[in-house]
């Protein structure tokens, strides 16, 4: 099968070891200036694209009946998370910077996860309250 | 369906790691990168497909408007203060470890970023710490859904526009697709800006 409507986003110049993955790549070679140092990734909307089309439909098709899409999406969701787990695999460097930092690394998640969430409540609760 | 999903996982880590050491460098790259676009595209517009479908979804969605953006402006901030904080705690160097933490979830940038910026052994922590972030939100999501409704997406940070996203969608709800691509998407934008910032605090 020729999937030559993702290739645009792969860079055959790149060694194989060491190629980039995907956002990195739209970072390394499409970007725009935009003045004051600020780059903006076109590339970026890549994933916008499909969202769109997709609400689009669905809003279009939602007077003409009710469409179950539960099981099909929980397939591909097992299929995007095997790859994703696939590219955590080959992570060389990644994986064999585990042991060395993954005490503090724990650490400092726990306060970055922790302030998140905690931002990020009273934020909507913010917003809400405005309302 | 989390056992699914974190079987999945663990399956695709020691396949990859098999396959990186014993295996084909072009298989590896096939799987990783197109068949993870294939999947994430494909499920994107099935997610987009049933929001749209969803009178009450874009209702809400109409509600809130544009005040969705304090989500991200709420992310980063937790992220960076989270570094900031940890920081003290572990007595490491405070601007460094902020740029470790404002990748917001995105190893593959911050890792090679921050490494660049301070040598390999800081480049290991933006790694494993961002790599973390986002194992642990789809790991943890039966639980952090029942904190808040937007915990997932807070804890999701940079990667609730692609990896994390469908996982986000099927426990929240599809209402919470555009607060969660939206996030994801303005903390991917602003992740280089806010470590390269950061960096020239330090």
């Amino acid at each position: 099968m020729d999937l030559f409507f993702l290739r645009p986003f792969s860079s055959s110049n790149v060694p194989s070891r060491e190629r980039l993955n995907l956002k990195q790549m739209i970072l390394a070679d499409c970007s725009v200036r935009a003045g004051a140092g600020f780059v903006i990734d076109l590339r970026m909307l890549y994933l916008v694209v499909p969202l769109v089309i997709g609400i689009s439909f669905g809003y279009l098709l939602r007077e003409r009946r009710k469409v179950n899409l539960g099981k099909v999406s929980l397939g591909v969701i097992i299929v995007l998370i095997f790859s994703l787990g696939f590219g955590i695999g080959s992570n060389g460097p990644l994986l064999r910077s585990l042991p060395e930092v993954g005490l503090d690394a724990v650490v400092i998640l726990v306060f970055v996860l922790g302030f998140s969430v905690v931002l990020v409540w009273a934020a909507m609760k913010l917003v809400r309250w405005n309302d | 369906m989390i056992k699914y999903i974190v079987s999945a996982l663990v399956l695709g880590i020691v396949v990859g790691y098999l396959n990186s050491n014993w295996g084909s460098v072009d298989a590896g790259f096939w799987v990783s990168d197109y068949v993870f676009n294939g999947a994430l595209i494909v499920l994107l517009f099935v997610m987009g497909l049933v929001f749209g479908l969803d009178k009450e979804s874009v209702s809400k969605m109409r509600k809130t408007g544009l005040k969705i953006l304090v989500i991200p402006l709420a992310v980063a901030l937790g992220s960076i203060l989270g570094g900031t904080v940890s920081a003290l705690v572990l007595g490491l160097d405070v601007v460094k470890t902020m740029t470790v933490t404002a990748g917001y979830g995105w190893y593959t940038l911050a890792g090679p970023l921050v490494g660049q910026l301070f040598g390999a052994q800081w480049g290991a922590l933006g790694f494993v710490v961002n790599f973390l972030r986002e194992l642990l939100t789809i790991v943890t999501i039966s639980l952090t859904v029942k904190i808040d409704k937007y915990a997932p997406i807070a804890l999701g940070g940079a990667t609730t526009m692609d990896t994390t996203l469908p996982v986000i969608v099927r426990y929240c709800g599809s209402d919470s697709l555009i607060a969660a691509f939206s996030s994801g998407f303005t903390l991917s934008m602003a992740a280089p800006f806010t470590i390269m910032a950061i960096a020239a605090l330090g």
